[in-house]
């Protein structure tokens, strides 16, 4: 890989939408529903709020700062410890996520089309475009990006609006779902659903401008935010709600039930390409975010082999998951919990400890 | 090529191959100007995007990638005879 | 260099040698066979009885004029435990895998309806192949005789017939499109229950005309398999067939389907015929159509429901009888006014059917009521599919009558 290269706004703000997209695709509103019942269209506005008050408050903190992203403030709060556990903990991270997006992924698409291959097989398949790209650089990857995103925005909207004759509007009911404590106390914890944010602390330093920060993160989340609860939304209006314990891919049943007179009937193969694309984008991009906070934290200065590392070792994690059952609980609390407590509490605390360790750094000189 | 990958892996080796094509394509540059150049990447919406053309009298800008001195192809309104009213 | 370009080529021939052993999961279009229509039965020997009917390919071509005599389907039934196990046993019979992927309906008979088909239902709703899209039909009669007699006359594909059989019903009211996605969330539902489609055979050496119906009744009055029709396709769609979860409790006939249709929105057009009011012997014929949405309510007093539904209906005449003036003002109310006691009548009956007979809610009634409650929690502890036995009904019929 060459030395570090930029993006521009729009591809930014395309990683972050494909990354909260793809986790849509992949069972995330399901999740989401699960959790929260009848009421979660609801919860999502709630949760949206808080995260597009988060996100401002993020930007805010981040400002002192241009061009650092969270491995350099926490280096520059705690040292080189503190830049090491932080920057170990988003590497399993994003190793994690990725390993459970491609297993999921793999196993929905070998249930589906490919029910003989040995799953190891599919697997590579999604691993080794992934190496291919890797060594081309984060540009291009971006710019590609660019151009799925679109496509996989527009095709989730097709999908939402196609179905719209079969919404019944009364399954909205009833209103509070589990119970008003459930919706809005519990259910704070479905703001894991923007993970995306993650992604977000470690845009600054590969961005052209590091002044359109603010703009590609208020705007990225407010569409990941409306992707999101017009899928809820249709899901809950669709199907009834019981039906969401045992789905493996909830957005696919959707497309089954597309159909345009005679001849559009069962369309969903469209479908599933695009979202194998998009799921190469993101898998290319999260493994490129891996390996420079890894160059970040030992300070190599050349590292084409630790794609291949890194590869091998997504590729064990995400075999060694048994079965779908095991996928599940990781996802629904493990993923969750992890979420929550690294990309929202942790990261808001070494930042506001950052800010203020600088301000009084300033009323010293002073 | 692809018909290499579509009997290796059905759907799945097309759709792999397809992305694979872009992406290596985004990297490629032709006499300094890149494959995908007035597709990607889009930095000015009121330059020529190329996904939607302006019709040939609106376009006063020349296009990013091309790095000319001057960016304005045409003065504001080309087509002036067309808003005259009588005699000049 | 040379060495790396070498080990390159080594890794790149391995490679190529495994993984070009073929895609592992491509199948054949010949080799499989595409069952058209599912039958379920009560088995002699086992527990159910699978019947499939195969489209045989290719053979569309050769027919010509769409001759009765050649094949374009076969129907194998086999004795089997459940449906997995049945399709396996038929798999290892007959040359080709079988494929439901154009399945186009299911066929389960009375006697095993009556037992509960939620595992049936489970079971095809999950399988991949299966489109959710397709029908679901309970059959009077077995369910392999169901299928034996479905030899399409007036088309060539097999497929087609299904279709195209269970689209009558948006002309004549009779019977209702209920397609597998509908029937399994309706199951699953908390504010309905399932119905679906009333199927047949019609041997007409047992058709007796019925005495004591009138004449402009026993049009609708049939359920399936009861029409005195003559000809040679004797299958028969007519009636839906209430279930209280997922066991059958009851049938509709033709008029009470319309009826349902009318309320739950679903009404396209049909031909109704009611007692004339200048003549008690004769009968006029109307075609009808919704120009509005139906409008139902329900509310609580004092825990009983009490529903009123608003209807909305033009109707076109269509049959002159004598010489009457149907274009006066007062022979136009005066037939507005029949159609609405008419249809009124009618509406009621079938509510009370399914309220008292019954106690099943097919009409989503629940819709409305769950939106006066707060929690999931307070709607499961209300039952509404209980409560609807101690309903009462009120019916308004607005028919807007013009003549051709």
């Amino acid at each position: 890989m060459d030395s570090l290269q930029k993006i521009g706004k729009f591809e930014a703000t395309s990683i972050m939408v494909m990354v909260t997209i793809t986790q849509i695709v992949l069972n995330l509103p399901s999740c989401i529903i699960i959790n929260t019942g009848s009421s979660s269209w609801l919860n999502v506005l709630y949760v949206s709020i808080i995260a597009i008050l988060f996100c401002l408050f993020i930007c805010k903190l981040f400002k002192p700062f241009s061009s650092s992203d969270i491995v350099d403030i926490s280096e520059f709060l705690g040292g080189k410890i503190l830049k090491a556990i932080v920057g170990i903990l988003y590497i399993l991270f994003f190793i994690f996520l990725s390993s459970i997006v491609i297993r999921y992924f793999a196993s929905s698409l070998k249930l589906i089309y490919f029910e003989n291959s040995p799953l190891a097989f599919l697997l590579l398949l999604f691993l080794i475009p992934v190496l291919m790209v890797a060594k081309i650089g984060i540009k291009a990857i971006s710019k590609v990006n660019l151009i799925i995103t679109i496509i996989l925005s527009f095709s989730l909207l097709v999908i939402l609006f196609a179905t719209a004759k079969n919404f019944v509007f009364e399954q909205i009911y009833p209103i509070m779902g589990y119970g008003v404590d459930k919706t809005f106390l519990v259910g704070i914890c479905n703001i894991f659903a923007f993970s995306s944010f993650a992604y977000l602390f470690f845009l600054i330093p590969i961005l052209d401008n590091p002044n359109e920060f603010k703009k590609i993160a208020i705007s990225s989340t407010i569409i990941s935010a409306i992707y999101l609860f017009l899928s809820v939304i249709c899901l809950i209006m669709v199907f009834p709600f019981i039906s969401f314990t045992d789905e493996m891919l909830s957005v696919y049943l959707l497309t089954r039930i597309i159909e345009f007179g005679k001849f559009f009937q069962r369309v969903d193969a469209i479908f599933i390409f695009v979202w194998i694309l998009s799921t190469l984008s993101f898998l290319a991009f999260t493994t490129h975010l891996i390996t420079y906070i890894f160059k970040k934290i030992t300070k190599i200065k050349d590292n084409k082999e630790m794609i291949y590392i890194l590869i091998n070792l997504i590729f064990v994690l995400s075999l060694l998951y048994n079965n779908i059952a095991i996928l599940k609980f990781l996802q629904n609390v493990v993923f969750k919990y992890w979420t929550i407590i690294l990309v929202f509490i942790l990261s808001l605390i070494i930042l506001i400890l950052a800010n203020l360790k600088l301000k009084r750094r300033h009323f010293d000189a002073n | 090529m692809y018909i290499i990958l579509g009997y290796l892996a059905g759907f799945l080796g097309i759709a792999i191959g397809v992305f694979v094509q872009l992406v290596l394509l985004a990297d490629y540059k032709s006499f300094g100007v890149s494959y995908l150049a007035p597709y990607l990447p889009v930095t000015n919406l009121n330059t020529d995007t190329s996904y939607f053309i302006k019709p040939m009298w609106r376009r006063e800008k020349r296009a990013g990638f091309l790095n000319t001195k001057n960016p304005n192809s045409q003065e504001k309104i080309s087509m002036a005879w067309k808003f005259w009213k009588g005699n000049k | 260099m040379q060495i790396k370009r070498l080990i390159s080529l080594i890794i790149i021939i391995i490679f190529c040698s495994i993984s070009l052993s073929g895609c592992y999961s491509a199948q054949g279009l010949e080799t499989l066979a595409y069952a058209v229509a599912i039958g379920i039965d009560k088995g002699d020997n086992d527990k159910l009885k699978l019947s499939f009917q195969f489209a045989i390919l290719g053979n569309s071509s050769s027919s010509g004029g769409g001759s009765s005599q050649s094949q374009e389907s076969t129907v194998t039934s086999v004795d089997c435990a459940s449906i997995d196990s049945g399709i396996s046993l038929v798999d290892n019979y007959i040359s080709k895998k079988v494929n439901l992927s154009h399945c186009k309906a299911i066929i389960i008979s009375e006697e095993l309806a009556y037992e509960g088909v939620s595992e049936y239902i489970f079971t095809l709703v999950n399988d991949l192949e299966m489109r959710p899209d397709c029908n679901i039909i309970i059959s009077r009669c077995d369910a392999s005789d169901y299928l034996e007699n479905s030899k399409p006359t007036l088309e060539s594909v097999s497929a087609r017939y299904y279709e195209l059989t269970l689209n009558s019903s948006e002309y004549t009211g009779f019977t209702e499109d209920v397609t597998l996605s509908d029937f399994y969330s309706d199951m699953l539902s908390t504010t309905t229950q399932p119905h679906a489609i009333l199927g047949g055979i019609n041997t007409s050496s047992e058709n007796s005309s019925n005495n004591d119906i009138a004449p402009y009744d026993l049009q609708g009055s049939y359920k399936a398999g009861e029409t005195p029709i003559k000809s040679e396709t004797v299958l028969e769609n007519m009636g839906l067939a209430v279930f209280n979860h997922d066991r059958l409790v009851g049938e509709l006939n033709g008029m009470e389907s319309l009826c349902h249709l009318l309320i739950v929105n679903k009404f396209k057009s049909a031909t109704i015929s009611i007692p004339s009011p200048f003549n008690s012997e004769a009968i006029i014929n109307l075609y009808l159509t919704t120009p509005k949405d139906t409008e139902s309510s329900v509310e609580l007093i004092n825990g009983t429901p009490y529903i009123t539904c608003n209807v909305f209906v033009t109707g076109n005449i269509t049959s002159l009888d004598e010489n009457l003036d149907y274009s006066t003002e007062e022979n136009l109310k005066l037939i507005e006014d029949y159609t609405n006691s008419y249809l009124e009548q009618n509406i009621l009956s079938y509510l009370y059917k399914t309220s008292k007979e019954y106690k099943c809610d097919i009409a989503n009634f629940g819709r409305h009521v769950i939106g006066n409650y707060l929690t999931w929690n307070d709607w499961i502890e209300s039952d509404w599919l209980y409560n609807y036995q101690n309903s009462f009904f009120s019916v308004n019929v607005n028919s807007n009558i013009r003549n051709r």
